[in-house]
């Protein structure tokens, strides 16, 4: 990419301005935000049908007849833990929830045990810890360490998601009832966790933990579908 | 066949749960890009919604050669131009590029003076003139060449350096409260709060 950089020192005012260097790290802060999906998959997937781009699965859908329906209510604003709690207060519960999350999306202890030793680090830094190391890596800057964190979020729904499909465990517990539990639980936490975005947007450990319990409840969704009886519809979900 | 490939082709031949399983992976990503293009939520909303449509009718052209994240940021990028397009913001970018007099005065003293700090680089993003946002996000946040900015905003590459020079200027000069605090945290492991 071209850059004006040699330009922009020259004129540089030091005591008016930001550096370049430091302008180039809000930059890649910006470059690795992300946020809550601005549409819903409802919406979206009405409009995907009717351009024809998601097949009619009438015919192949005969699972499910009972009706899942979650809480439809968002938490409100202002009340609850999400408010009352405080800020740093708030970090460690959302820590605390994504470990929760971890545990009932993959049952991968060891792969999830490490993420949530990562998360519990960057907690720990974000409330006031000089330095995070990872396995023995030290991190050489934010980007670096919020890089790794994604990275590992994504290994870890994957594998989360591949050992759900695998899994056989809940069959043999009861069937759809674990998941319908799971799934009420993990609607709670998405929509704390989204009340929880609407005070601190850009809070990185809060969007990740939205998307770790968004992953987590779609994961569930699908185990759900998969594990009712044959003839039963999901209506809602 | 990878998983990742299995999904795409499933989603290619119109299973819903591939397809949702794509829009969820990379919806924070894709919509990211579309709120900072647009810089304002509800024209995004619309237009993220356009994006994914868009996205999942070209899906039968994706020929896994590049990560989908990285062709699905190509659509999302063409598309939401297009959309703005629209709405007539880009008419201004360009014209912002023949005359910048529309942009906010260059004058540090004035813009303390009226309190227009910014607590954050898309804060500030959303005070620079459309054509100097519009070719700033392109270049320095998702990485285009002047020559590409310049194709999708059929502008010269010169227009687009310049645009691009006066707005990390000017945000330098809004986010200049914040150096002192970021300087202090750069290049250090961890501990900058901005």
């Amino acid at each position: 990419m071209d850059s004006p950089l040699a330009l922009d020192k020259s004129m540089a005012l030091p005591s008016k301005e930001l550096s370049d260097r430091s302008l180039d790290a809000l930059i890649t802060r910006e470059q690795t935000r992300v946020v809550a999906p601005l549409t819903e998959w409802h919406h979206l997937s009405m409009s995907l049908k009717q351009e024809g781009l998601i097949r009619d699965a009438a015919g192949q859908r005969t699972r499910s007849e009972r009706a899942y329906v979650p809480s439809a209510e968002p938490a409100p604003r202002g009340s609850g833990w999400v408010r009352t709690t405080g800020r740093w207060t708030l970090r460690l519960a959302a820590s605390a929830a994504l470990v929760g999350v971890g545990i009932v999306a993959g049952r991968g202890m060891t792969f999830g045990q490490s993420l949530i030793t990562q998360i519990q680090q960057a907690v720990s830094d974000s409330t006031g810890g000089s330095s995070v190391h990872v396995a023995g890596k030290p991190f050489t800057s934010p980007a670096s360490a919020r890089q790794t964190l994604l990275r590992a979020q994504t290994d870890y729904q994957s594998a989360a998601a591949f050992l759900d499909a695998s899994d056989s465990i809940p069959q043999r517990l009861g069937g759809s009832s674990l998941y319908e539990d799971r799934l009420a639980g993990l609607d709670e936490m998405t929509t704390a966790s989204l009340s929880a975005l609407k005070d601190a947007p850009r809070d990185p450990l809060l969007n990740q933990y939205f998307l770790s319990a968004a992953a987590a409840r779609e994961a569930t969704l699908q185990q759900l579908g998969n594990s009712l009886p044959v003839g039963a519809t999901m209506e809602r979900f | 066949m990878t998983t990742h490939q299995t999904i795409v082709q499933r989603a290619v031949e119109g299973d819903e749960r591939a397809l949702r399983q794509l829009w969820m992976e990379n919806a924070p990503h894709i919509d990211a890009v579309v709120l900072r293009l647009c810089g304002d939520r509800d024209l995004a909303a619309d237009v993220a919604q356009e994006v994914w449509i868009q996205i999942f009718r070209a899906l039968p052209s994706y020929r896994g050669d590049s990560q989908f994240g990285t062709w699905a940021h190509r659509i999302a990028v063409n598309r939401t131009l297009n959309a703005l397009r629209k709405v007539r913001r880009i008419a201004k970018v360009e014209m912002d590029v023949e005359d910048d007099t529309a942009a906010a005065p260059d004058n540090p003293e004035a813009d303390t003076e009226r309190g227009i700090m910014a607590e954050s680089i898309d804060q500030a993003v959303k005070q620079l003139s459309p054509g100097a946002r519009t070719v700033f996000l392109l270049h320095d946040v998702e990485g285009y060449t002047h020559e590409e900015i310049a194709s999708e905003l059929g502008i010269t590459t010169g227009g687009s350096k310049s645009q691009l020079f006066k707005a990390r200027a000017k945000l330098r000069r809004l986010l200049a409260h914040l150096s002192d605090g970021f300087s202090a945290g750069v290049g250090q492991e961890h501990g900058t709060t901005i």
